[in-house]
């Protein structure tokens, strides 16, 4: 699954550590979901969501979408 | 807040590692070739456990470095080096015991079972960490790395066996299964770690 984490991320000039103490995750986890290594679970994906108040929707993508960045 | 580490954190790891070996070899022989008695010999082999502690170290350097170093993992390391300080003493003590009182019945029992108390106590360390750990995603990679150590046990034992069999291998002690299983682990992270 794409997401747009690191575009939000580096709107808000946060480093994956600095997302990372924000999500209460690790900086690995951080990298993992950017690079899309790894989909979050739906509980760390409403706190993502809550963070950068958004809807989930609008940071995960479906494939056939794409992420576009 | 902590210093941030800096990529040379990673490599000493490895390095410590090496040299737990080393020191545990020397230690070996240096109780198999000199009559050190009890006292000595049980220095010996504390201190060359002991080097476990600067692994731990590296290993937590290495861990902050990459961005996953959580609570969880610290109170693992620690529970680590507990347990391998508690095995040793536990394998000392049941050997040393074995040798010089000639135990019998429940006393041989337990002193048997002695050096099992380290060995469970890492085992539990392990466990723990998977339900401690409240990282989703290190989470994920602890539990994988765990089914690829529980798989590599499995075929190995299933091959070893039956090759053990029919004679074509040394008999193996059913304790070398923790160590197997740790090795496993050490390989799946190894592999995590190339892949990544």
């Amino acid at each position: 699954m794409k997401n747009r984490l690191k575009l939000l991320r580096a709107e808000r000039d946060w480093s994956q550590g600095e997302l990372a103490t924000r999500l209460g995750i690790s900086r690995q986890s951080v990298n993992a979901i950017e690079t899309g290594k790894y989909d979050p679970s739906l509980p760390l994906a409403f706190r993502i969501a809550d963070l950068f108040a958004l809807q989930i929707e609008d940071i995960f993508l479906r494939d056939e979408e794409g992420a576009g960045e | 807040m902590p210093p941030i580490p800096t990529a040379r954190s990673r490599h000493p790891v490895l390095l410590w590692c090496l040299a737990f070996c080393g020191a545990m070899g020397v230690a070996g022989l240096i109780v198999h070739k000199f009559d050190l008695g009890w006292a000595g010999t049980l220095a010996i082999m504390l201190t060359a456990t002991s080097m476990t502690i600067p692994i731990v170290r590296a290993a937590e350097r290495s861990a902050r470095f990459e961005g996953n170093l959580s609570p969880a993992m610290r109170r693992y390391n620690r529970r680590m080096v507990a347990g391998s300080l508690l095995y040793t003493l536990g394998l000392f003590l049941a050997v040393y015991a074995y040798k010089n009182w000639e135990p019998t019945g429940a006393l041989l029992w337990g002193l048997a079972l002695l050096p099992a108390a380290g060995a469970l106590a890492m085992v539990a360390a392990m466990a723990r960490l998977l339900i401690e750990e409240q990282d989703e995603y290190l989470r994920l990679k602890l539990a994988q790395s765990a089914l690829f150590g529980t798989g590599a046990l499995l075929v190995l034992a299933t091959i070893w066996g039956f090759l053990e069999q029919f004679r074509l291998v040394p008999h193996v002690p059913a304790w070398a299964a923790i160590p197997v299983f740790v090795i496993a682990i050490g390989v799946s992270r190894c592999l995590s770690w190339a892949r990544a």
